[in-house]
């Protein structure tokens, strides 16, 4: 398992637009965090609400903002891992040299996985770090210690690999990288957010994504999931589409 | 000496109602190029995927030295395969793309870089396969079948689009593969290539089994064999033919005789003090073998009359 975990990394990181796509979302996670942390009024005029220097965790939440967006690639990246497969026809060469697909399916599984853990976890850091200077240069710092933080962080952090296995999932179920992408895109940033504005209480609330942002939110909704709750309910999604490409491209002729 | 290493029991594919492969049987054996022959579209590559269970088949399986091909620990140190050069990703290293198939394996690094050199790569090794001539991407699929060192080897369409320098190279591949004791398997819808690549045959038409043997027994069965003779007394040693149990149609000053040696009848004109001024055994050449047995694979749905009578290659 070792060696097919191996030889999936060495995949991943082999293709040029993994690579593009992973500077891409470094690019965005902290540039656009940056600037959000350096642009952004610290006194609100149209309420306290969104005030920066009122709400620390309103200054966690803008230093990881850019990752938040890196989130949505982060499931093009999952889309990439079994997508190009079948755009190149490489599917086959992957299934001949291990026949047994569940294993390699498993294996890609893995290295998404950790690969989007550890690139969270370096670009949350990183966006802490540089957003965290330039707040301090505007006389407000960022405060880890403030009820909610790390509720944000590790939520942010663990969304990652949700992300990236919805992606994987709906790439299995699809097959081709193109409406796949198209799918893991505009599913959050389009359909969701309608669904939610017009059906709150009712269908929106079980929208997996929006359900799966509760966790970093400032302030709980009713209307909605809890944090965790919405959470764990995004994560078996996930897995959920995950188990059904699994079993579709396993029966299906590669 | 020659065992049968791949066996195909009864493979069938449909896709929709269209039947892909029907009931095909076949075997392979050890230490001979066994040419997979057939016209475009006869279901060649549709099987070669069936055994490697890259497809689901309807019914039947193949088998490796007796066990499916999902039940080999390590495939791709038992059997190899080149199923179409393009299934690499462009912008991948030719050496990351043999790295990663080495490591599903448990195939160490070094084997990669010698495969590369084997096929003349080395200097490409750490370019992008996307620039590769069909040649190159060709060469990289034979190494990619070799990486394992395997006993058994598959090969779909592997000189299609080559330059006659590139076939040639494939062939003496196959030949020397063959000689190491290996089994290969080669499709191809050229006849001619599989003339001097292959020893034995397995030809298929619309899916289904028409023959299998040795390349030359396919000729001989398929289109036959037969004898030209040009006399100035024509008519008389027609005559003689016809009594030994020859089939004889005569033309313009000579006739043409199968079921018969030519020996035979040359012994026979001297007997009688015939003047022979040609006597040329005749052989159908492969194309015109495959054209007949191919023109309608229909018609061989209900009993072949060109079906080995040996029984050796009878679907069962």
């Amino acid at each position: 398992m070792i060696g097919l975990i191996r030889a999936e990394w060495l995949k991943l990181r082999s293709v040029r637009s993994n690579v593009v796509l992973m500077v891409a979302i470094a690019v965005l996670a902290v540039g656009l965090g940056a600037l959000l942390c350096a642009v952004v009024p610290l006194d609100d005029t149209a309420g306290a609400e969104n005030d920066l220097g009122v709400y620390p965790l309103l200054r966690l939440q803008i230093a990881t903002a850019g990752f938040g967006l890196g989130l949505a690639l982060l499931g093009v990246l999952g889309v990439q891992v079994i997508g190009q497969e079948y755009r190149f026809n490489t599917i086959r060469a992957t299934f001949a040299a291990v026949p047994r697909r569940g294993r390699a399916l498993v294996a890609k599984v893995v290295v998404v996985v950790v690969a989007t853990l550890t690139i969270a976890a370096s670009l949350i850091a990183l966006s802490l770090l540089v957003g965290g200077a330039i707040l301090s240069s505007r006389g407000v710092g960022l405060d880890l210690s403030v009820e909610g933080a790390w509720r944000v962080l590790v939520g942010t952090w663990l969304l990652a690999p949700g992300y990236a296995l919805a992606g994987f999932g709906i790439g299995m179920i699809l097959r081709q990288p193109i409406g796949s992408i198209v799918a893991v895109l505009a599913w959050p940033m389009v359909i969701e957010p309608i669904v939610v504005a017009f059906l709150r209480s009712s269908v929106g609330r079980w929208m997996p994504y929006n359900a799966g942002s509760q966790v970093v939110e400032r302030v709980g909704d009713p209307d909605l999931l809890s944090p965790w709750g919405g959470f764990a309910y995004f994560c078996a999604v996930a897995v959920l589409l995950c188990l059904v490409g699994g079993v579709m491209v396993s029966r299906r002729d590669a | 000496m020659c065992a049968v290493v791949l066996v195909a029991h009864d493979l069938t594919k449909r896709f929709g109602s269209t039947i892909a492969v029907d009931r095909l049987s076949f075997e392979v054996h050890e230490g001979r190029v066994t040419g997979f022959l057939g016209p475009n579209g006869s279901g060649k590559s549709t099987t070669m995927r069936m055994m490697l269970q890259l497809d689901r088949a309807d019914r039947g399986s193949a088998t490796f030295d007796g066990r499916r091909y999902r039940e080999l620990r390590h495939p791709l140190r038992e059997v190899g395969a080149l199923l179409d050069a393009k299934y690499v990703h462009p912008t991948r290293t030719a050496r990351n793309h043999l790295r990663a198939m080495a490591l599903t394996n448990g195939i160490p690094y070094p084997r990669v870089d010698e495969m590369l050199g084997l096929v003349g790569l080395e200097e490409v090794a750490t370019k992008r396969v996307g620039g590769f001539s069909l040649g190159m991407n060709q060469r990289l699929g034979l190494a990619a079948a070799m990486l394992g060192d395997p006993h058994t080897l598959l090969f779909d369409e592997p000189v299609n689009g080559l330059d006659p320098e590139g076939i040639l190279w494939v062939r003496n591949f196959m030949r020397t593969l063959a000689g190491e004791g290996r089994t290969v398997l080669v499709s191809s819808h050229m006849l001619a290539e599989m003339a001097l690549t292959a020893q034995d045959l397995v030809v298929i038409g619309r899916g289904r089994l028409i023959s299998q043997g040795r390349v030359e027994d396919f000729v001989r069965d398929a289109a036959g064999s037969w004898v030209e003779v040009r006399s100035p007394q024509v008519a008389e040693l027609a005559q003689l033919v016809e009594a030994r149990g020859a089939r004889v149609s005569m033309g313009e000053g000579a006739f043409s005789a199968s079921g018969i040696e030519a020996a035979t009848i040359g012994e026979l004109a001297a007997e009688n003090g015939i003047v022979l001024h040609e006597l040329s055994p005749k052989q159908a050449s492969l194309e015109e073998a495959f054209l007949e047995v191919t023109r309608d694979a229909q018609q061989y749905r209900s009993g072949s009359p060109v079906r080995r009578e040996s029984g050796a290659g009878e679907p069962r």
